[in-house]
């Protein structure tokens, strides 16, 4: 039986440091990246089951445009992506309860920093394909 | 014509001019004939008497034929046309035309009135006193001199010497060649009248065109050109004369005008000149304005980003130590913990409420402004709120009498507006309700939250939608908040236009009325 593979993508240390934290009392295969370029090799190595992005590296909307490409790739657009961001307006969205729009944000699940611990682990199970354990290697 | 200044001075010198030269020219033709007629009648007063002294002697040889000759020798003299002789009672005793002797004049038509008219009569008047003018039936004009014939000492032997005048010498003599003179004096006159008058009317014609009406016109024209704009025109001085010192004067006060013209617009272009300087200037300070109020909401953005990282990064360790994940804790560590955790969220909730001022004052933290309907925002707010509400026993309702209620602005400004309203109600209510009701007043749109909350002191009221004020009876660990929630909501209304109300009673409950403009669609 293979751990489901979780890969977090964030130029910020901590924010990964603990989500990793997190993650792993679940027993996750947690891997991480802390850039876009870094993201996409990590991508084509490992394959994830599911992907948590932050939207905002450096200093433009990095997040988006990752989500988009693997959104348009044959290979990662069934993979779900969890978004976090701590700048909420950078959505684009108006209304915080607004739904997610899948051309404009292509992602799977959209959350605020900080993240409840407890909040994060149910997404990321009720996200996870049901048929992980039988996925091959 | 009558518009011309040359025509009315030349009809009126001209009309002037022509009338005395008229007056001189019938004045020296009238003295010239009246001379004529004078001599013509001494000429033939003279011929007349000399015609009655030669008969003398065939008067007292008594030969009628003799007498009849010399008469008739008298007129083969061109200007005498007949002589005849009567008596002193009119009977006609001899004359060149034969079949008038032996007729009797009219003594009263004829020229004997002259000396007999009244009282004894005259002795030989002077012979122009004698003459008398008419015309016979042919028109053309005859002169009549009579010439009394007196008893003389050697008539005694026929005539009594009683008597003094024997006969009366009657001379007729045409006036065809004094009237002829008289018709050419007359014609030459006329002819010379009439080109003195010609001469007289060009020459005055000249001089008015040469002096009056040449000048006059580089005058006008030059006028013209100056009030059309062209100050820098000079006109030609003619002469030294009334009209060439005003050319003079034209001249002077056109180059006095172009000089202070020439003033005028020099300092306009200096004018201009400082004008777009300053605009340059103003442009490039509002520039430097633009590009600093840039720096500066990008440096509020910088700020509450750097802000919010580290605070989001501390609340999630505090939450990974609280939730238990890396250890077990005391109950005591887990209560401090979870205090510090609080403080973070305050911190984090008092950052994003300063985003949101920050982004309600700076358009380019959100999208345009268009068509918000405010039932529909107000009632996904009241949703929102309606879980916390339910947890604290307050009956949160919504009235939409206005549905849709449209709204020129951004959803996410109302949003902030809205949802801090509620917040705040929800907050400051313990018990009883919080009632939401949204109506149309004419051309606006009104939205009450009323609530059965703690209320706000009646010293606090005006300060309520300063930053950070946070009211007397706000007992902080209670009621923890940001206080900026009343100046975010008055932010709003203030950007779009409308008004936010106030009333409270201590104890009793808050209400706040929003009114924005109305969108009719």
């Amino acid at each position: 039986m293979t751990a489901p593979r979780i890969l977090i993508i964030d130029d910020d240390p901590d924010f990964v440091e603990i989500t990793k934290t997190i993650l792993e009392t679940k027993q996750y295969d947690v891997t991480y990246a802390h850039s876009q370029a870094q993201g996409v090799a990590r991508l084509e190595e490992q394959s994830p089951d599911l992907v948590i992005l932050d939207i905002m590296m450096g200093r433009g909307a990095e997040g988006f445009i990752l989500a988009r490409k693997m959104k348009k790739d044959a290979r990662y657009k069934d993979i779900p992506i969890i978004m976090i961001t701590s700048m909420p307006e950078q959505t684009g969205f108006d209304f915080p309860g607004d739904p997610i729009h899948p051309q404009f944000l292509p992602v799977t699940e959209y959350l605020e920093k900080p993240v409840e611990p407890q909040v994060l682990l149910d997404r990321v199970e009720s996200l996870l394909p049901r048929n992980t354990e039988s996925r091959p290697g | 014509m009558w518009h011309s200044l040359l025509f009315k001075i030349m009809v009126i010198v001209g009309g002037i001019l022509s009338a005395c030269i008229a007056l001189l020219l019938v004045f020296t033709a009238r003295t010239h004939e009246s001379q004529l007629m004078r001599h013509a009648i001494l000429h033939t007063g003279r011929t007349s008497d000399i015609a009655a002294r030669s008969i003398r002697p065939e008067m007292l040889a008594q030969e009628r034929t003799a007498i009849l000759d010399i008469f008739d020798a008298y007129t083969q003299e061109e200007e005498l046309e007949k002589i005849r002789l009567f008596d002193k009672d009119g009977m006609i005793v001899l004359s060149t035309q034969r079949s008038e002797i032996n007729d009797r004049v009219d003594m009263t038509h004829e020229m004997c009135i002259k000396c007999h008219a009244e009282g004894p009569p005259q002795v030989l008047p002077p012979p122009l006193e004698r003459g008398r003018i008419f015309r016979n039936a042919d028109g053309a004009r005859r002169l009549a001199i009579i010439t009394p014939i007196y008893n003389a000492p050697a008539c005694y032997t026929c005539h009594d010497s009683s008597l003094e005048v024997l006969g009366v010498l009657d001379a007729v003599f045409s006036l065809q060649g004094v009237d002829g003179s008289i018709h050419r004096v007359r014609q030459a006159a006329t002819a010379s009248g009439v080109l003195a008058i010609l001469a007289a009317w060009i020459a005055v014609a000249f001089v008015l065109q040469r002096f009056v009406r040449q000048p006059v016109q580089r005058l006008l024209v030059g006028t013209q050109r100056v009030a059309e704009g062209d100050l820098g025109i000079e006109v030609a001085v003619a002469a030294d004369d009334e009209l060439g010192r005003l050319c003079t004067a034209f001249n002077a006060m056109n180059a006095k005008l172009k000089k202070a013209a020439d003033e005028h617009t020099r300092w306009n272009r200096q004018l201009e000149s400082q004008v777009s300087t300053a605009t340059k200037e103003l442009e490039a300070a509002n520039e430097s304005l633009r590009a600093a109020d840039r720096r500066r909401a990008e440096f509020i953005r910088t700020v509450i980003h750097e802000l919010r990282a580290p605070v989001s990064a501390m609340q999630s360790f505090l939450r990974l130590i609280t939730a238990r994940i890396v250890g077990e804790l005391s109950p005591k560590q887990q209560d401090l913990l979870q205090r510090v955790d609080k403080k973070c969220g305050l911190l984090l909730a008092t950052v994003n409420d300063l985003l949101d001022m920050a982004a309600v004052s700076d358009d380019r933290l959100q999208r345009p402004p268009g068509s918000v309907d405010l039932g529909d925002l107000t009632a996904r707010c009241v949703s929102q709120f309606s879980h916390l509400a339910q947890k604290k026993g307050v009956r949160l309702t919504l009235n939409a009498e206005a549905d849709p209620a449209h709204v020129h602005a951004t959803a996410r400004d109302l949003e902030h507006a809205v949802s801090n309203l509620l917040s705040n109600a929800v907050h400051y209510t313990e018990t009883g309700t919080i009632d939401v009701t949204l109506k149309s007043e004419g051309p606006t749109v009104v939205l009450t939250v009323a609530d059965t909350g703690i209320g706000i002191p009646e010293d606090d009221l005006p300060h309520c939608f300063k930053e950070f004020f946070r009211g007397d009876n706000v007992t902080p660990h209670l009621y923890e908040g940001t206080g900026l929630g009343l100046a975010i909501v008055e932010r709003v209304v203030d950007k779009y236009g409308g008004t936010v109300d106030l009333e409270s009673t201590l104890g009793t409950g808050t209400t706040v009325t929003l009114t924005l403009p109305g969108k009719s669609t």
